[in-house]
């Protein structure tokens, strides 16, 4: 099974970070990155975005968030209702833009799935594609989300 | 659109436009002709009134000479020859120069002059006959008072001319008539060759229209049987999907051998598709169908969202699935989207292949290199290396965990993660795994590029990441290799162990003095190193490791050197393991190389900048020989796999610290430098 890049990585992170700055006039960064290995689980926070992907390559990308970090991006981005049909659109939303940064860089030779929200665990998240699916911890301000590339060229 | 049938139909149009000119030259000449025939009728018909006129006048002058004779009236004969004269004359007139007379009926009527030279002369020489006629004839159109001299002079000459004047009046009579006549045949010549022209015209557009037609059916004829050829050969499926979702009348041969189901014309394709696929698939195919026939959307826009561009489907009752791969195009007529042109491929076999290759590529030269060291090698050190290489990711990746993104932390984190690797690369270049030992390098020289940028950025700590995993991918294939070859291998022992200890440690000391352009040699004294715990062993062999690649980088000398200041050309390495006490080691590495220079250190602390040159003056020579043990020492100028990123001696410091021993440097300029570990267990 022949492996994506960093480069292709990058993408996915790229795009959630331009979407903090762009959104909210404040960069997001990555605050660590590590492999989901033996113990270590990929970190869930309460409301994820995801999206599978196809084509050439197999697997999933998400992007998981407190609830207090989506609260401060409801409030940036000038949103009164921050219930949590709210914040699953958020996610969405931030899926969304992974989705259209992806579909831009890679062309044809990825198809991508239409955005998948949920609250809290999920089925949806086990069955990984990657022995040890990229963990990239993103900081907002004080407040920590996750991006999980779980995605192998097929 | 009309030029479109312009082109198609280009023969018809021509022939119809030849019929509509010829039909109105046909009838404008028709219409002209007619005209000059009726004129020519009516100058037929008053020429034989003048040859009427002529014996009238005649007539007349004889009963006028009746009359006198006889003494009777002639005012009804005088009347009558006034009417019959001016009717000759103006008519006579009227054919030299046209002129309106008084047609047969007593109606005004024009006379058109008459055409032919022939008809000219006879009119000519009838006014010859005439002028003088009339003349004579004047006193007797006056009136009554006339003298009889003055009748008989006018019948005499009306018996003198009158059959010539009845001849001339003959002969324009003949004259107009043949012209008549040549007209109406010109007029019957012009009709015939327009019916010609018309049946020519129509014989040509019929066996054009039949040819064409004839030749349109064999080209169809043709064009159909291809197409049935092409679906009767083609392996893929092909289908038109109509707006309904219905499969078309055409479909190629194979298309329900590669669904592996029954299909007829105008079957639903969706129920196909939801007995073939997951529901999420059938739901995003089905959307992205209703995209295609959409006009919204540009069909490459979305082409790369089709979820059945390689889709494993299931198999009927007792199948196994395989993987089809769909295809659609938009079909357009007249601009709007008719059809989706479906092309189906069983890509079973494709993907097959492409799992063995990937399979085949896992049978890298790595694993091909360590099978065969294996099949030499005492598997207990190589599942010691690779426990040890799978334990320093472990711990990399936990450290990558780090939530302290400032930058001391990240740099003391690199400096730890450098560590790791240093280690690991050690440890291959003694068991000869040199594509493992590069890869190693490769990492440690990623890791020494962020560390001289002097921050550590987040995208560095998933540069880091995929480099690990790269590690990770390479430790599993080997370990599956060393798992199954483990069996054959023929078990552990002792003399095993020492010989891949002593083997590994010489090799290593060869190619680095090979590289250096140096010669060197490495002596045992190990037995007692068969006695130890493999763990302990494992890390002593760790240790040497590093020293030996230490001493053969910066002690030994080259040959030159080494024999300008006496010594044998090739330097000597002693590797020593002995049993002190109970339990109580020393394992010693020496080199009868040029010694640790204390000054040399004091310069490149200073060089580095770790210290100015007063701090550097003023630290003790325990002090400078102990900055060796720092991360990210080393006096090599340029760095290669062997030395200058200045880790070795701090994985040296950190392996004695986990045998929970003690280390002790000795050196003297120009010859020797030795390290002793003291260790228990």
């Amino acid at each position: 099974m022949a492996d994506i890049t960093e480069q292709e990585i990058q993408v996915f992170v790229g795009a959630v970070n331009r979407y903090f700055e762009q959104m909210t006039g404040e960069k997001a960064k990555i605050q660590a990155s590590f492999l989901a290995e033996g113990e270590i689980l990929p970190p869930i926070y309460d409301f994820t975005g995801l999206i599978n992907v196809g084509g050439q390559y197999q697997g999933c990308i998400y992007f998981s968030a407190s609830k207090i970090l989506l609260m401060r991006l409801l409030l940036a981005l000038h949103e009164p209702r921050q219930n949590d049909l709210h914040m699953l659109d958020a996610v969405g939303e931030i899926a969304n833009t992974l989705a259209g940064n992806a579909r831009e860089y890679f062309g044809e030779a990825m198809t991508i799935s239409v955005p998948i929200t949920f609250q809290g665990a999920s089925d949806l998240l086990k069955s990984a594609v990657r022995k040890r699916p990229y963990i990239i911890m993103i900081k907002w301000k004080q407040y920590e989300a996750s991006v999980i590339v779980d995605v192998v060229r097929k | 659109m009309f030029w479109e049938l312009f082109r198609k139909y280009r023969a018809i149009f021509i022939s119809v436009l030849i019929f509509f000119i010829c039909d109105a030259a046909v009838v404008t000449y028709n219409y002209l002709n007619s005209s000059k025939l009726e004129a020519s009728a009516v100058s037929i018909n008053l020429s034989g009134r003048q040859r009427m006129l002529s014996q009238r006048t005649t007539k007349v002058l004889l009963s006028l000479q009746e009359d006198a004779r006889t003494g009777a009236s002639q005012e009804a004969d005088l009347k009558e020859l006034a009417l019959v004269v001016d009717l000759f004359d103006t008519t006579l007139k009227g054919f030299r120069d046209g002129a309106m007379v008084t047609g047969g009926d007593g109606k005004p009527v024009f006379l058109v002059r008459v055409e032919t030279d022939n008809a000219h002369q006879i009119v000519k020489n009838a006014y010859e006959i005439w002028n003088p006629y009339l003349e004579k004839l004047q006193p007797l159109l006056k009136g009554s008072r006339f003298s009889s001299e003055e009748l008989v002079g006018a019948v005499s000459y009306a018996r003198a001319n009158n059959l010539k004047l009845l001849g001339l009046m003959n002969d324009l009579t003949t004259d107009l008539e043949q012209s008549a006549s040549q007209r109406a045949k010109w007029l019957q010549i012009v009709q015939i060759v327009f019916l010609v022209v018309v049946i020519m015209n129509v014989l040509y557009t019929v066996f054009k229209s039949i040819r064409d037609l004839m030749e349109g059916d064999r080209a169809l004829t043709k064009a159909r049987k291809e197409t049935e050829e092409i679906l009767g050969t083609v392996k893929e499926g092909l289908f038109l999907l109509d707006r309904e979702y219905k499969i078309g009348s055409q479909y190629s041969e194979s298309l329900k051998d590669v669904l592996r189901r029954e299909v007829a014309p105008e079957t639903p394709f969706l129920p196909i598709l939801e007995a073939m696929v997951s529901k999420e698939v059938y739901e995003s195919a089905t959307d992205y169908i209703e995209l295609l026939f959409g006009d919204r959307v540009k069909e490459a826009l979305i082409t790369s969202l089709n979820p059945l561009s390689q889709v494993e489907v299931r198999g009927k009752e007792g199948d196994s699935s395989h993987y089809l791969s769909f295809n659609f195009n938009r079909v357009l007529e007249g601009g709007k989207i008719a059809h989706l042109l479906v092309t189906v491929q069983d890509v079973t076999e494709l993907v097959q292949l492409g799992a063995q290759l990937e399979a085949a590529k896992g049978l890298s030269r790595v694993e091909v290199e360590v099978l065969l060291k294996m099949l030499n090698t005492d598997a207990s050190v190589l599942r010691q290396f690779l426990d040890n290489v799978g334990k320093g990711l472990a711990q990399i990746n936990e450290r990558l965990r780090s939530e302290d993104d400032s930058e001391q932390a990240r740099l003391h984190l690199l400096n730890h993660i450098m560590r790791i690797v240093h280690g690991i690369k050690g440890e291959a270049a003694a068991l000869g795994v040199e594509l493992f030992e590069d890869y190693a390098h490769g990492f440690e020289k990623e890791l020494v590029g962020m560390r001289e940028k002097g921050e550590v950025r987040g995208e560095d700590m998933v540069r880091i990441t995929v480099l690990l995993d790269g590690f990770y991918e390479r430790l599993a294939s080997i370990t599956n290799i060393a798992e199954k070859m483990a069996g054959a291998s023929g078990g552990d022992s002792d003399a095993k162990f020492l010989k891949a200890f002593t083997d590994g440690a010489q090799g290593l000391v060869a190619r680095i003095a090979g590289d250096e352009q140096k010669e060197a040699t490495v002596v045992f004294d190990v037995d007692d190193i068969a006695r130890l715990p493999r763990r302990v062993a494992n890390e002593l062999n760790s240790v040497a490791i590093q020293l030996l690649r230490n001493a053969v980088k910066h002690g030994i000398e080259t040959p030159a050197e080494r024999e300008a200041q006496g010594k044998e050309a090739n330097g000597e390495i002693f590797v020593e393991c002995k049993e002190t006490g109970r339990d109580q080691y020393e394992f010693t590495v020496r080199d009868d190389g040029r010694g640790i220079s204390v000054n040399r250190i004091r310069e490149t602390l200073v060089q580095k900048g770790l210290f100015t040159k007063e701090e550097a003056d003023a630290l003790s020579v325990d002090e400078v020989m102990m900055q060796l043990f720092e991360p990210g020492f080393s006096t090599a100028e340029e760095a290669d796999r062997d030395a200058g990123h200045g880790v070795g001696l701090d994985v040296v410091a950190e392996k004695v610290m986990q045998l929970r021993g003690y280390l002790t440097l000795n050196s003297k300029a120009k010859a020797f430098t030795e390290f002793k570990i003291h260790f228990s267990y």
